[in-house]
């Protein structure tokens, strides 16, 4: 079997579910390994991911059968909906509640902002760093924590951040500083 | 005892390997590739330790890497055994794809850090096997 037959097998079982409209088909992997291939299907809508995964598990099943071997995801693309202040709590550092929506699938996730990170937001801020996120620090943090969602939504195979699976987020140094240089709003 | 032994050496070379598995600050796409390759191979090594210390017939796994995932999946729980499969996938693709993935490389660092975590505690928990 090559890759392209492999795909074909695929994208059939998963049309025959009803999903070919979801599919998005310009972020799909499908990889051979010495050891066996590698399949990655992208929905546009979290609602069918439990249809494509049962689809995913049959085709795995049926070339295991044939001593073929295949790993796979199957994952959804998220957009940020919203993003809001967690009501504060004592001596904790900010947490942001964030809505996501998928298709027709919601999900509600929470970001923390650990204390170096938040030191850091401040600093630039207070050095007129974070502008173009809005004009009080607020919204400069709510701006921060919605380009730090969208980033690790953007990561696709098996970095791939799954928000049904684990609805909590860390916003870390490490990822602020990578966010201070490349995001967006910076670049613009 | 055989199985002690047995799991005692996968274990020791799990905690060679995984000392060679850093990478810097500012590492190249190769030490990352390297790096990823050889934590996959310390967890694959702890694991096969762990099982051993813990009297399962590591043997009848065969030689697929997805048999030992799901094996290690029965014992650690899924969040683990969907771990193993990525660190897995991770390693694929750091020995065969030649197109990198561009990720920030603090997000690579994160994810070797977790490798290494994970791989400490099968080692520790294995070795705590062997001693029982």
């Amino acid at each position: 079997m090559t890759t392209t037959e492999l795909e074909k097998v695929i994208k059939d079982r998963l049309g025959a579910a009803g999903l070919a409209d979801c599919l998005d088909e310009r972020q799909d992997q499908y990889l051979e390994f010495p050891d066996g291939f590698f399949a990655e299907v992208v929905l546009r809508d979290g609602s069918r991911l439990p249809d494509a995964q049962r689809v995913l598990k049959g085709v795995k099943e049926d070339l295991g059968r044939r001593g073929t071997e295949l790993s796979g995801l199957v994952r959804a693309l998220w957009e940020v909906v919203a993003v809001r202040p967690a009501p504060p709590e004592s001596g904790a550092f900010p947490r942001f509640i964030v809505n996501l929506r998928s298709g027709s699938r919601d999900c509600i996730v929470t970001v923390d902002v650990t204390g170096l990170a938040f030191a850091g937001i401040l600093n630039a801020y207070r050095g007129g760093n974070l502008r173009e996120y809005g004009n009080d620090q607020n919204t400069a943090l709510v701006g921060i924590v919605t380009e730090f969602v969208r980033l690790e939504l953007s990561y696709g195979g098996e970095s791939s951040w799954d928000p049904l699976l684990r609805p909590q987020l860390e916003l870390n140094d490490s990822a602020l500083q990578y966010l201070m240089i490349h995001s967006p709003a910076k670049a613009g | 005892m055989a199985g002690s032994s047995v799991a005692r050496g996968h274990l020791r070379l799990a905690g060679g390997l995984v000392k060679t598995a850093k990478v810097g600050n500012a590492p190249s796409e190769y030490e990352l590739r390297n790096a990823f390759s050889r934590s996959y191979y310390a967890l694959f090594h702890a694991c096969r330790g762990y099982l051993w210390a813990s009297g399962v017939d590591v043997e009848s796994l065969g030689k697929r890497h997805g048999r030992l995932h799901d094996e290690m999946e029965k014992w650690m729980g899924k969040a683990f055994g969907d771990f193993l499969r990525k660190s897995y996938e991770l390693r694929r693709k750091s020995d065969y794809i030649p197109e990198w993935n561009q990720l920030p490389v603090y997000k690579h660092i994160e994810e070797l850090k977790t490798a290494q975590r994970q791989c400490y505690f099968v080692m520790v928990t294995g070795q705590n096997l062997c001693r029982d």
